[in-house]
C-alpha cells in the first residue's frame, strides 16, 4: 500500500497525477494541455480527453480566482480507477477560500444540483444575461452539463475541495 | 470598402476578424478564449460589431468558430451578453446569427445549444461542411 502526503493510497489507482501551483493565470492553458495529453494517453479517447480537460480548466480557473491564500499551492489531482466493472476518472481541485466564497460556493452547488444539468445550465445562462457585474459563475454548471459528471464538494473549515467523477 | 469597418482583434492566441459575405458579414474566431477577463477585451469588440451591424442594416452575421479550440465559461459570457441584445430590437433592426461549428471539437456540439434560447429564432447552429 502506498500512501502519499495527502493520505491517498495511490496504489489503488491505475493513473494518478497531482499538481501544485500558484495563483498565476498565465499557466492555466499549459496545465490544461498537459491534462488533456495525460488523459489522451490514459484513455485513448480524444473526445473524453477534451471534456475532462475543459472541466479541469474551469475548476483550476475558479480556484485561482477565489483562492484566499497565495502562500499555499492550489492542488489539482487526477485519479484513474483501476479496472473494474465501471472505470472512473476523478478530478479534484483543492484550495483555501474565504468564508464568503465558501458560502457562495455552497449556494451555487446547491442551486445547480437541484435541476437537471441542462436545466441548471440554461438557468445560469439566463441569469448571466440579466447581470451587469461581469460575473458569470457558469463554470460548475458548464462542467456538469457538458460532461455529465457527478460533481461534489468537501469543505473542511476554509479548505475547499471540488471534485468531479466521470464514468469512462 | 467593407460593409462594416471593424478592426481585427488579436489577443494572445485569439484572433477575431470580420469580413464581408454574400448575405452580410462573417466573423472568424480562431485560437482560444482563455483570458481571465474576456469581458474587458472581447465584449467591447462584440458591442462594436453589433452597433455597426445595426447602423449598416445588415441582416446576417455568420460566426465561424470552426478553429476556436477552447473557450472558458467567462468567454461564453461575452456571447451571452451580445446575443441578449437581439430580442429587444425592432423587427426592422433584428438580424440573424449563424454559428458555424466544428463537430470534432466536443464543446461545440453541446455547449452552444443553450445559447439559442437567448434570441429565439434569431440564432442558428450550422455544422461546418469542411
Amino acid at each position: 500500500m502506498t500512501i502519499n502526503s495527502n493520505g491517498i493510497d495511490i496504489s489503488q489507482y491505475e493513473g494518478f497525477i497531482e499538481l501544485g501551483f500558484g495563483q498565476n493565470w498565465k499557466f492555466v492553458p499549459s496545465i490544461r494541455t498537459f491534462i488533456q495529453n495525460f488523459i489522451d494517453i490514459a484513455l485513448g479517447n480524444a473526445s473524453g480527453a477534451d471534456k475532462i480537460s475543459m472541466a479541469s480548466s474551469e475548476m483550476i480557473e475558479n480556484a485561482i480566482k477565489y483562492s484566499a491564500r497565495d502562500d499555499v499551492p492550489i492542488t489539482f489531482r487526477l485519479l484513474l480507477a483501476r479496472d473494474s466493472d465501471e472505470k472512473q476518472l476523478i478530478i479534484e481541485i483543492q484550495n483555501y477560500a474565504s468564508d464568503e466564497n465558501v458560502s457562495i460556493l455552497n449556494n451555487e452547488v446547491s442551486k445547480i444540483t437541484k435541476d437537471s444539468p441542462y436545466e441548471a445550465y440554461l438557468k445560469k445562462v439566463e441569469e448571466i444575461a440579466g447581470r451587469d457585474d461581469g460575473k458569470t459563475m457558469l463554470g460548475l454548471a458548464r462542467i456538469r452539463y457538458e460532461t455529465e459528471c457527478d460533481l461534489y464538494t468537501k469543505i473542511d473549515k476554509s479548505l475547499v475541495t471540488i471534485g468531479a467523477k466521470f464514468s469512462i | 470598402m467593407s460593409k462594416i469597418d471593424v478592426n481585427q482583434l488579436e489577443e494572445g492566441n485569439l484572433k477575431i476578424e470580420v469580413v464581408d459575405s454574400p448575405e452580410g458579414v462573417r466573423m472568424k474566431i480562431a485560437g482560444s478564449i482563455e483570458m481571465q477577463n474576456p469581458r474587458s477585451i472581447i465584449s467591447p469588440y462584440f458591442d462594436d460589431v453589433h452597433n455597426k451591424i445595426l447602423s449598416s442594416k445588415i441582416k446576417l452575421i455568420e460566426i465561424d468558430i470552426t478553429e476556436l479550440q477552447f473557450m472558458n465559461s467567462s468567454g461564453i459570457g461575452t456571447f451571452i451578453k451580445w446575443f441578449v441584445k437581439i430580442p429587444p430590437l425592432t423587427d426592422e433592426e433584428k438580424y440573424q446569427v449563424k454559428i458555424i461549428y466544428n463537430r470534432n471539437i466536443s464543446w461545440h456540439t453541446k455547449g452552444l445549444a443553450p445559447l439559442l434560447s437567448l434570441a429565439k429564432g434569431q440564432i442558428d447552429l450550422v455544422e461546418s461542411k469542411g
